[in-house]
């Protein structure tokens, strides 16, 4: 007589790897089956865009492969999506394919899924960004840089796309949506200093990546700053 | 008591019941931690109807090591917004420490009652309220040595915990493993049952039957409800389970309807 520890074991290989159990347990392909798909309705509904970009038939062997091998620790099946990006990274599956943009496009739409769920930030009390004052950031939003513009709907998928490409993804306070906006290298560097030096005043994180440029502040670079950061605190990047 | 689950698809759409739920029964997997357009949502409807948490992850019935992490955070989430009533697969979802995101079956075996029903205390101490354990249904049996009826009613008695009864599962599991549900219903403990749930299934081709909860409660399932609601305290909150198909809103109100008449037919026109 088997263990039950052994038997759960051969029923949970079947379902997730089909390996074929020693015991042979009827209607074993209605497990088989209920793992695949929820696995596959979940990373369908997550990344339905590289799903749409990969065609079907090379998604279809991209899940396949996940369903097999891939781990999660992680109890809530919503978050279980996020897997995928580390599954793709360790098997390097996107190089192997010929889709060097698929990791990019993966991470770009799992932090779509992320943000719009991410727990509320605290409200903002502020109307107004000062540049004389250090950054103060929220919670719900991601600078992310690609090489490929994964996040364009449309975009063409050939080579010549390559390029450097940044962007703020961000939850609409209002709406709730989380919405795109793409920044040019320099803000995107601004942005990252930013949040690496708290205590410093968007101004002297400004002249310092500036001056590291042999770039000289003048009034027009100080208003476009202001203006960009004031835009960052109605986006709810700021606050 | 009745209520229906807080799926994303009838959230903004809780105003069509003709039959008002009196609560919502929420996977708390999918709600906990989470802020935006969906916390939002939860926090309303919190604030008008009593909710009840149905655990999708726990895997009471697994050889793994219980999550105690993923529990307190059970716990944080059950007291934030006051629910009593939480329950769980009597099944197991995890091997080898990872998620299988399906409830599989336990074999029916004493081996069997002794580790789940030690992991049923630990729990309950934990979080400081019942674990209600359901009994689910299941396509393949992994080991006889008890009767399904037996293996629950000894976990029930061993681990001193409360039951979900789900009649549509106990159909489901008499069709597709022989036996018949209402001498299931007469032999099961029901002084244990504090929750009820009912529901659809769908019949494959191939004979078989699961327990997809996307159509109308058939009539044999609310016979096996009418039997059960005589052997139970009349209060037992009992949920209407629809997890897909919201695109006829009269059949879940055919069904709401069908259940308040049961448990309540003096206040059904």
């Amino acid at each position: 007589m088997k263990s039950f520890i052994e038997l759960q074991k051969q029923i949970a290989e079947f379902s997730k790897k089909g390996i074929k159990p020693s015991v042979d347990f009827s209607n074993a392909n209605t497990y088989r089956k209920m793992v695949y798909d929820n696995t596959a309705n979940a990373l369908n509904t997550t990344y339905e865009m590289t799903k749409l970009a990969l065609g079907d038939d090379v998604w279809m062997s991209l899940v396949d492969e996940f369903v097999r091998n891939y781990h999660s620790d992680e109890p809530r099946y919503w978050r279980m999506p996020e897997r995928l990006i580390t599954f793709e990274e360790k098997a390097n599956w996107g190089a192997k394919h010929e889709v060097p943009w698929l990791g990019e496009s993966l991470k770009f739409e799992w932090k779509l899924t992320e943000l719009f769920h991410a727990p509320d930030d605290t409200s903002s009390d502020r109307d107004h960004i000062s540049i004389d004052q250090p950054a103060v950031f929220g919670t719900a939003w991601k600078l992310m840089s690609f090489n490929y513009p994964v996040y364009k709907p449309k975009w063409t998928k050939l080579s010549a796309d390559k390029g450097s490409y940044s962007i703020i993804l961000y939850r609409d306070a209002q709406t709730l949506e989380v919405k795109i906006e793409e920044i040019n290298p320099f803000l995107s560097v601004l942005v990252t200093t930013l949040k690496e030096n708290p205590s410093h005043s968007i101004k002297e994180i400004l002249m310092e990546i500036m001056g590291a440029n042999g770039l000289e502040v003048n009034d027009s670079v100080l208003d476009s700053t202001s203006k960009f950061c004031n835009k960052l605190l109605v986006f709810g990047v700021l606050k | 008591m009745i209520g229906i689950g807080l799926r994303r698809e009838i959230a903004h759409d809780l105003h069509r019941f003709e039959i008002q739920p009196d609560f919502l029964e929420l996977a708390p997997e999918n709600w906990m931690s989470i802020g935006g357009y969906w916390g939002k949502t939860l926090k309303e409807v919190s604030e008008s109807r009593k909710l009840t948490a149905h655990g999708l992850s726990l895997s009471i019935g697994s050889p793994d090591p219980i999550n105690w992490g993923f529990l307190k955070e059970i716990k944080s989430f059950l007291d934030e917004y006051n629910i009593d009533i939480y329950s769980e697969h009597l099944a197991f979802s995890t091997y080898d420490n990872a998620h299988l995101y399906e409830s599989l079956p336990i074999p029916f075996t004493e081996e069997a009652v002794k580790h789940v029903s030690n992991r049923i205390r630990e729990v309950q101490d934990f979080i400081e309220r019942p674990l209600i354990i359901e009994n689910i249904t299941y396509y393949t049996v992994l080991d006889s040595q008890l009767r399904e009826v037996d293996f629950l009613n000894a976990i029930l008695a061993e681990s001193n915990c409360e039951l979900l009864l789900d009649v549509n599962n106990i159909y489901v599991n008499g069709k597709n493993h022989g036996y018949d549900p209402k001498k299931f219903l007469e032999e099961i403990d029901t002084s244990r049952v504090s929750y009820v749930h009912v529901g659809g299934h769908q019949t494959l081709d191939s004979g078989l039957i699961l327990d997809t909860h996307n159509n109308l409660v058939i009539d044999p399932v609310y016979e096996l409800l009418t039997e059960l609601v005589k052997r139970i305290n009349p209060t037992t909150p009992i949920l209407l389970e629809r997890d897909s198909n919201f695109e006829s809103f009269a059949e879940l109100n055919t069904d709401m309807k069908r259940i308040k008449e049961i448990i309540s037919p003096e206040l059904v026109k």
